[in-house]
């Protein structure tokens, strides 16, 4: 089962912007590359645990400001070393104006 | 018993140290700013794309404080201010050799590059200052699909191929001088070998730095597709100046699976160039990649060639050796990540260090999660040759699995006593003995060379060990 | 884990007064609390940025609002400390012990007194040898990286021992101190070792504390000098409880032709972090230094080892054994430094680690820093699982998997183990070793 969580309203995310948002024990990076596009993944560099919140974010991939790994924001995969392994991706859900991720269990 | 060849023609002086009077066609203002850079992008009629890559990374340039690690008392040393980005020598590339301009035309003769060409390459290119002004490949290569090209050209004729590659081994942000090469970057080698193709014979490329505070920034990315086979072999020179100059180069190579790049440096820039290079592969399903590397020249160079491992089987291999004399520093080593099972990996380094000279050997080894059977063996050998000299080793093994094996071994030492005792006994004088012991010492390296670098190597040996015995 | 170490102690200098009129000091002795109390405010806090600090995070760590206890009041011998003593107690020459920074507990044969070896507490040894002591803190060394955690332990060292040790005396049984915390402490433990020329002995200080749920803190210092000719066997047996984060800094300085072992054992903490330091600095000196780290569950280590010859004709030699289970995580660095001038120095450095399980994450950075020539110097490391040949060998004798690996994990660490060099503190620890061992489920 998985819980959902809400992490933010949605005018805390500017639009082509990402975040850092605290869900228990997890950090993780709210990007937001469109208008009405929320997605969520691990705030950590899979490299060498960079922020990846605190990096730019250009179209669907977000740049990790320690390495410069790029990532896909859809779907946590890495697109350039020195990263070699994906982060996690969270499904988000948009209700009203508030931005939910579903965490698992 | 006689004295090895290299001793027979021994020089007193950096053979490469003169210079060209040249009148260049461009030669941009000095230091750095988006100007130079829109304007390096404009002369080479880019895309858009790689007008804002660029821009990108010179903003990543400044935002980046410079490395806390390493030799920092000499990278504070470098003005960034006070360089030439940008230096176009000739008007157009010469596709023949009576095309290249005359003075330029001598230079390379002087390094002995057409004379090298006709013996034993597939192809040659020869970058002078920020540009490559000749370029030349077999034709049966060609007619194979092999691409050899200078960066430029590759990028405007098979933009889809670069784009796919360019910055994805090494991204703009990976280091500030990543960054810098990422937002100034002009020629450099673009390869591409065809499935199943082997290049048995190497490529070339000749880098030559003339102008006084010059920054050359090479970009060169290498893919062998798969089952594919490549060698190639770059040199760098410089003349001596005054004043510093910078070479700042990324190479990206990427081996598909089942490919083999291996890649040979000799690097004998002048005493006044920093080398500031990242050289990265990337390495697929039993692909290997290996890295010769050989640093003699330069004031400083800081280069850690690496293999990411990302297939199962994959297969990584450096060998990299360093010489060190007055004034210099050669940090160096080797990054091997195991990201993949079964992976593979071997690093050999062997340095020297002479009067007052600094050699480091700087790596890593990492093994990630899930990276089961993997193997690694590292080796590195340094020889003081007095007691003015220095020398670093600082590996990092970082290991997050339980089925792997990786060895590390260290030595530092000076020049064997018995050993120099034999071959004075032998008849030779102390200098020539020594001389051998390194020629020796370095010989693994040696082997791996064409015959010719192979006999400049000792040469070069030979130059540098001139006087400094007894 | 809940938050630990409230105090309801004076903070910050009131208390380091606090302490010292405790003790009764001198006013240098105060003085030296005050000045280790303002570079403590005046070091950075270390985050991992920082190389030294890069593999262990101390970003929960408040350390301004740490505090310890004050010494005056009462401490009972607990139990299990009193069991240890008493079951070791024939071959001991001399037993300290210290709860939460209060003695406790003080035994010393009449023979090691009547050679005049002086085994005691801090606050005593200030008190009747202010000349020794003062001159050996006077010049006291603040490694800067780790400053904030040395200079914390200066200023609020409670407990703590001090062995002087005369002129050519032999000391022939083994001494040893005891510092045990109580749950959700935060001790201070500082040891002061004088070997007068040509002297001989051989400590131990152990480290217990119950295993908790709530947080634990410890930071001690560890000040050896070996005087001319002198030989020092320097046990650190690292045995804290669950819970306990503790940061450790020793530093030995060699005198001509003195000879240092130090073994460290470190089997305990949630979390702990250790600067081992040799100061080769007369000719002739040789310090050897073995190290034995066991870890489980999600327990932290990070070592750092120092062979530092500043003159030649210098000798060391390192072994650390490191063997890692379930999700425990060790860094070990090691730095040999040959400065320049230092001819016909000799340095070796070999660390070891066996990886038990796919979870264990082990990292070792051997470095070398060498600018003399005349030199031979060497270092390896390994990372390796159990050797399967091993086990099919044991096995095909008939034993089950478990034992066989048991087996293997013992005879990985005893050779490390079996260089300690009294018997009673060497079956003290290698009997610790095995119940660790025993513990496993393999």
């Amino acid at each position: 089962m998985a819980s959902r969580v809400r992490v933010a309203h949605i005018s805390e995310v500017e639009i082509g912007k990402a975040i850092v948002v605290h869900v228990g024990s997890r950090r993780l990076a709210l990007c937001r590359p469109a208008a009405d596009e929320f997605y969520a993944i691990d705030d950590v560099c899979t490299h060498d645990g960079g922020p990846l919140g605190e990096g730019e974010l250009c179209g669907y991939e977000i740049e990790c400001p320690r390495h410069g790994a790029h990532f896909d924001v859809r779907t946590g995969e890495a697109l350039t070393l020195p990263a070699t392994r994906p982060v996690h991706s969270y499904p988000t859900v948009v209700e009203g104006n508030e931005v939910f991720v579903e965490l698992p269990e | 018993m006689t004295a090895p060849q290299s001793l027979l023609d021994v020089g007193t002086e950096y053979q490469y140290g003169f210079r060209d009077e040249i009148e260049y066609v461009y030669k941009a203002e000095k230091g750095l700013n988006r100007r130079v850079v829109e304007m390096i992008s404009h002369f080479k009629n880019e895309p858009d794309w790689m007008r804002e890559f660029r821009l990108r990374a010179l903003e990543i340039f400044f935002k980046k404080p410079m490395p806390t690690w390493g030799n920092t008392k000499l990278l504070s040393e470098i003005n960034f201010d006070d360089i030439y980005y940008y230096i176009k020598p000739a008007e157009k590339q010469g596709k023949t050799w009576e095309e290249v301009p005359e003075t330029i035309k001598n230079t390379f003769e002087k390094l002995g590059i057409p004379e090298a060409e006709r013996k034993f390459l597939a192809g040659v290119s020869a970058q002078y200052e920020s540009e490559v002004v000749y370029h030349s490949i077999r034709e049966d290569l060609e007619r194979q699909g092999v691409i050899f090209l200078d960066m430029d050209s590759g990028l405007r004729e098979y933009p889809d191929l670069v784009r796919r590659w360019f910055g994805k081994v090494v991204p703009p942000g990976d280091n500030k001088f990543a960054a810098l090469n990422s937002a100034v970057w002009s020629g450099g080698s673009f390869i591409y070998v065809p499935p199943g193709v082997h290049v048995e014979i190497p490529l070339q490329a000749y880098f030559r730095i003339n102008a006084e505070n010059m920054g050359q920034f090479e970009r060169t990315l290498i893919i062998a597709d798969e089952g594919s086979r490549v060698h190639y072999i770059e040199g760098c020179t410089a003349p001596i100046y005054s004043t510093d100059s910078l070479h700042s180069a990324v190479v990206e190579l990427v081996a598909l699976k089942g490919a083999h790049i291996r890649y040979t440096t000799v690097q004998n820039w002048s005493k006044n160039v920093y080398n500031l290079v990242t050289k990265r592969a990337v390495a697929y399903e039993d692909a290997t990649v290996e890295w010769v590397d050989g640093n003699l020249g330069s004031k400083l160079t800081m280069k850690y060639p690496s293999v990411y491992m990302v297939g199962k089987g994959a297969r990584g291999d450096i060998l990299s050796v360093a010489f060190a004399g007055p004034g210099q520093h050669q940090d160096a080593g080797a990054k091997m990540i195991h990201a993949a099972p079964y992976t593979t990996s071997t690093v050999i380094s062997k340095s020297i260090s002479k009067g007052g000279g600094r050699t480091t050997y700087r790596g890593l080894v990492q093994v990630d999660e899930g990276a089961v059977g993997v193997k690694c063996n590292v080796r590195c050998d340094a020889l003081l040759l007095d007691e003015y000299s220095r020398s670093d080793t600082y590996p990092t093994m970082n290991v997050k699995e339980d089925d792997v094996r990786i060895e590390h071994e260290a030595t530092v030492s000076k020049v064997g006593e018995e050993q120099l005792f034999y071959l004075m006994s032998r008849g030779l004088s102390e200098q020539e003995a020594v001389t051998m012991i390194i020629n020796g010492f370095f010989e693994p390296f040696a082997k791996e060379l064409p015959l010719e670098y192979a006999v400049e190597l000792n040469r070069l040996i030979a130059l540098e060990m001139e006087g400094s015995v007894g | 884990m809940s938050n630990m170490l409230t105090t309801t102690s004076p903070a910050g200098l009131e208390l380091i007064e606090a302490i010292s009129r405790h003790l009764a000091e001198p006013e240098w002795a105060s003085a030296h609390r005050k000045e280790a109390w303002s570079r403590f405010l005046q070091a950075p806090t270390p985050s991992r940025t920082h190389e030294h600090w890069r593999r262990t995070d101390i970003s929960h760590l408040d350390l301004e609002n740490i505090t310890p206890r004050l010494p005056s009041e009462y401490r009972a011998l607990p139990e299990w400390l009193e069991a240890v003593i008493r079951r070791g107690a024939r071959r001991i020459g001399g037993t300290l012990a210290f709860v939460d920074g209060t003695l406790v507990h003080e035994h010393v044969t009449d023979s090691l007194r009547k050679k005049g070896v002086i085994f005691t507490s801090w606050s005593q040894a200030i008190q009747r040898h202010p000349d020794l002591v003062r001159r050996a803190i006077e010049n006291v060394d603040y490694d800067p990286a780790d400053e904030k955690f040395t200079a914390m332990a200066r200023a609020y060292a409670t407990g703590g021992t001090v062995l002087i040790v005369p002129r050519g005396t032999e000391v022939t049984l083994p001494l040893q101190t005891f510092f045990a915390a109580s749950e959700a402490q935060a001790v201070f433990p500082h040891t002061l070792v004088i070997l007068e020329e040509d002297s001989r002995v051989t400590l131990l200080d152990g480290m217990f504390s119950p295993d908790s749920s709530t947080r634990a803190f410890g930071s001690g210092v560890a000040d050896l000098i070996l005087g001319d000719g002198s030989e020092l066997t320097y046990v650190l047996f690292q045995q804290w409880g669950q819970g306990m984060e503790y940061f450790h800094h020793q530093r030995a300085v060699l005198g001509r032709d003195s000879h240092l072992t130090t073994i460290t054992v470190a089997l305990g903490a949630s979390l702990s972090k250790a600067t081992i330091e040799s100061v080769l600095c007369s000719s002739g000196a040789v310090s050897d230094m073995l190290g034995v780290v066991f870890g489980d569950d999600k327990q932290h280590f990070d070592h750092h080892t120092v062979q530092l010859h500043t003159v030649g004709n210098t000798t060391s030699d390192l072994l650390f054994k490191v063997a890692l289970d379930e999700a425990s995580y060790s860094a070990y660095s090691g730095l040999i430094r040959i400065e320049p001038g230092a001819q016909k120095a000799n340095a070796y450095q070999r660390n070891e680690n066996l990886v038990l399980s796919s979870t264990a994450h082990a990292e070792t950075l051997p470095n070398l820093e060498i600018e003399a020539n005349d030199v031979r110097c060497t270092h390896g490391a390994t990372v390796a699982p159990v050797d399967i040949e091993q086990m099919f060998y044991l096995m095909s004798r008939g034993m089950a998997p478990r034992d066989a690996k048991r087996l293997i994990v013992e005879g990985f660490l005893q050779p490390v183990l079996d260089r300690i060099p009294a018997k009673s503190l060497r079956e003290m620890v290698s009997a610790k070793v095995d119940e660790k061992i025993a513990h496993r489920r393999f």
